[in-house]
């Protein structure tokens, strides 16, 4: 799978933000296209698609050796793999940015000054007086376990995203008995991301096709600063009369909705095997 | 037999803070009339035709629908349920009528908040999407589709409840001309069952091939003219007095057939 590129020309904060737009819709299609392969994780009832992964959310979030923690990614790729995601790819998105801005950001916490124990390797020598600069081993460990937790995480809602449908996704929240209200307006706001992406996007073009040469900053935060209230307003009627065609269509506050969702045989050995493979992580955590 | 389906008396409207939009208004629109309604941007087509569909109550005057008096107190809950079912709406925008996750939620959402079985919505689901055309897109999410696409799926989860009116906003806009010759046909043969349709457009090419009737709004709020289509179409020199059309507007005998 090769990353589609923004199609939008130039550089600047326009192009920018719409090469975010045009990005976000793009990101769409993708996790569509994967959701609809019907390999394995796609084939899963996704009630329990959603429980397997909290549970490593969770699981992943209270355990401290660092070996269960890259045992948890692995589980993760593996999956990726067996559900035909490109695992070039996953482990861009998912290990290549947030997980690694957190282990930096958690640098500073891993040197002498806030942490005890060892020193691994020193910024500032020691010398007469001062004990140096230097990250400790302990500190060391702390960091890479904040960063493997985040990516683990990570890649877990990663997964569950590109092999599920939105729409089943929050079919399967409605049916875990999620409030009702709660969901729809998840649906809604995921719906019409949308559709004010795209008003968004073609507020920005405009713009963007009347620039001659560069423009001040001040104007650039002016021009934001304006089309967000005019996106506010058109979004503020739309939601309105988002409102009358429901209520047109019977709509009286409480949502009936069309999912039934039902587990087979694969869905519990499913369960089990996760449970099984949960133990046995665990179980080396306390080995190692 | 009283065949009249709505009955404006005497209407007056205006938005918060405006000025009215409809005064001294009346109209009555009779059971299985194809109604048309013209006239130049702003002239209140829209908010007519919002009164109709019971989502705008006027000020003053008498509105009846189906023999019962409207008004706020008769739009609540379980009435309004019930005369909603009765009056379909479809919005210029088909973006704000696609609220739900896939077109088959979409098309499925009318039948179960009216309470029908789920067996029973799913049927009626697929048989609306065949007759329509829309099978394939049955599970795309709405902003996957194109113009011409939400336009048949918005039409499809308003038919889907089977109304007795179908009340129509712009309906061409926004649809090729492919698309719009499809919804030239879906229109007559919903008219041809027997369905009373109204509806407001710019498009005057379409209107003799749908509508037997046509008001003509002026752009002081009032009705200029409620005439057979084809006799209102012909009289360029009204149409132009209400800043429909320019000098350049004519119509062809064909236009007709």
């Amino acid at each position: 799978m090769t990353r589609n590129k923004s199609n939008v020309s130039g550089s600047g904060f326009i192009a920018g933000t719409l090469s975010r737009f045009s990005r976000l819709f793009e990101n769409e299609l993708y996790c569509e296209r994967y959701a609809a392969n019907g390999r394995l994780l796609q084939s899963l009832d996704p009630r329990f698609k959603i429980v397997v992964v909290l549970a490593y959310m969770i699981y992943g979030n209270f355990v401290s050796n660092i070996a269960v923690l890259v045992g948890i990614a692995i589980v993760a790729a593996m999956y990726a793999g067996a559900s035909g995601l490109p695992l070039c790819d996953f482990i861009r998105r998912t290990w290549l940015y947030l997980p690694l801005i957190v282990f930096l950001f958690s640098l500073p916490g891993a040197t002498g000054f806030f942490s005890g124990g060892a020193p691994v390797l020193y910024l500032v020598p020691a010398s007469a007086g001062s004990r140096g600069l230097y990250f400790t081993s302990a500190g060391l460990l702390m960091a890479l376990r904040v960063s493997l937790r985040t990516g683990d995480s990570l890649s877990f809602a990663f997964l569950l995203l590109m092999t599920t449908r939105w729409s089943d996704i929050t079919g399967a929240l409605r049916s875990m008995h999620l409030p009702e209200i709660f969901v729809t307006v998840l649906n809604m706001a995921y719906r019409y991301i949308f559709l004010i992406a795209q008003i968004g996007t073609s507020m920005m073009q405009a713009r963007h096709i009347r620039t001659i040469g560069r423009i001040r900053p001040a104007s650039d935060r002016r021009f934001v600063s304006n089309s967000a209230g005019q996106l506010f307003v058109r979004v503020h009627q739309m939601s309105e009369d988002i409102y009358s065609a429901m209520k047109l269509r019977g709509y009286d506050g409480s949502m009936i909705s069309l999912r039934a969702m039902k587990a087979d045989t694969l869905d519990w050995l499913f369960l089990l095997i996760n449970l099984v493979i949960i133990l046995i992580l665990n179980l080396g955590g306390y080995i190692l | 037999m009283n065949t009249t389906i709505f009955k404006l008396e005497d209407l007056t409207f205006s938005y918060p803070m405006g000025e009215p939009v409809l005064s001294d208004f009346s109209l009555s629109i009779d059971k299985g009339q194809r109604v048309c309604i013209l006239g130049a941007n702003g002239c209140g087509k829209s908010t007519l035709l919002k009164i109709l569909a019971g989502l705008l109550v006027p000020q003053s005057g008498d509105f009846s629908a189906f023999g019962n008096k409207i008004n706020a107190a008769a739009l609540k809950k379980d009435a309004a349920r019930s005369y909603h079912r009765r009056v379909g709406y479809i919005f210029q925008d088909s973006d704000v009528q696609l609220f739900s996750s896939n077109v088959r939620e979409e098309l499925a959402f009318g039948p179960l908040q009216l309470g029908l079985p789920k067996d029973q919505v799913l049927s009626k689901v697929d048989d609306m999407a065949g007759q329509l055309g829309i099978e394939k897109l049955l599970d795309k999410p709405p902003y996957h589709l194109s113009g011409g696409e939400k336009k048949k799926v918005a039409i499809a989860s308003v038919l889907i409840t089977d109304p007795e009116v179908l009340i129509l906003d712009e309906p061409t806009n926004d649809l090729d001309p492919r698309s719009q010759t499809w919804l030239l046909k879906l229109l007559r043969g919903l008219g041809a069952e027997g369905k009373t349709l109204i509806f407001a457009t710019h498009n005057l090419e379409l209107v003799p091939h749908v509508a037997d009737r046509a008001v003509l709004f002026g752009e002081d709020h009032r009705i200029h003219a409620d005439q057979p289509v084809r006799q209102l179409l012909s009289d360029t020199a009204m149409l132009q007095r209400v800043n429909l059309v320019d000098e350049h507007f004519h119509t062809h005998p064909w236009d007709f057939e």
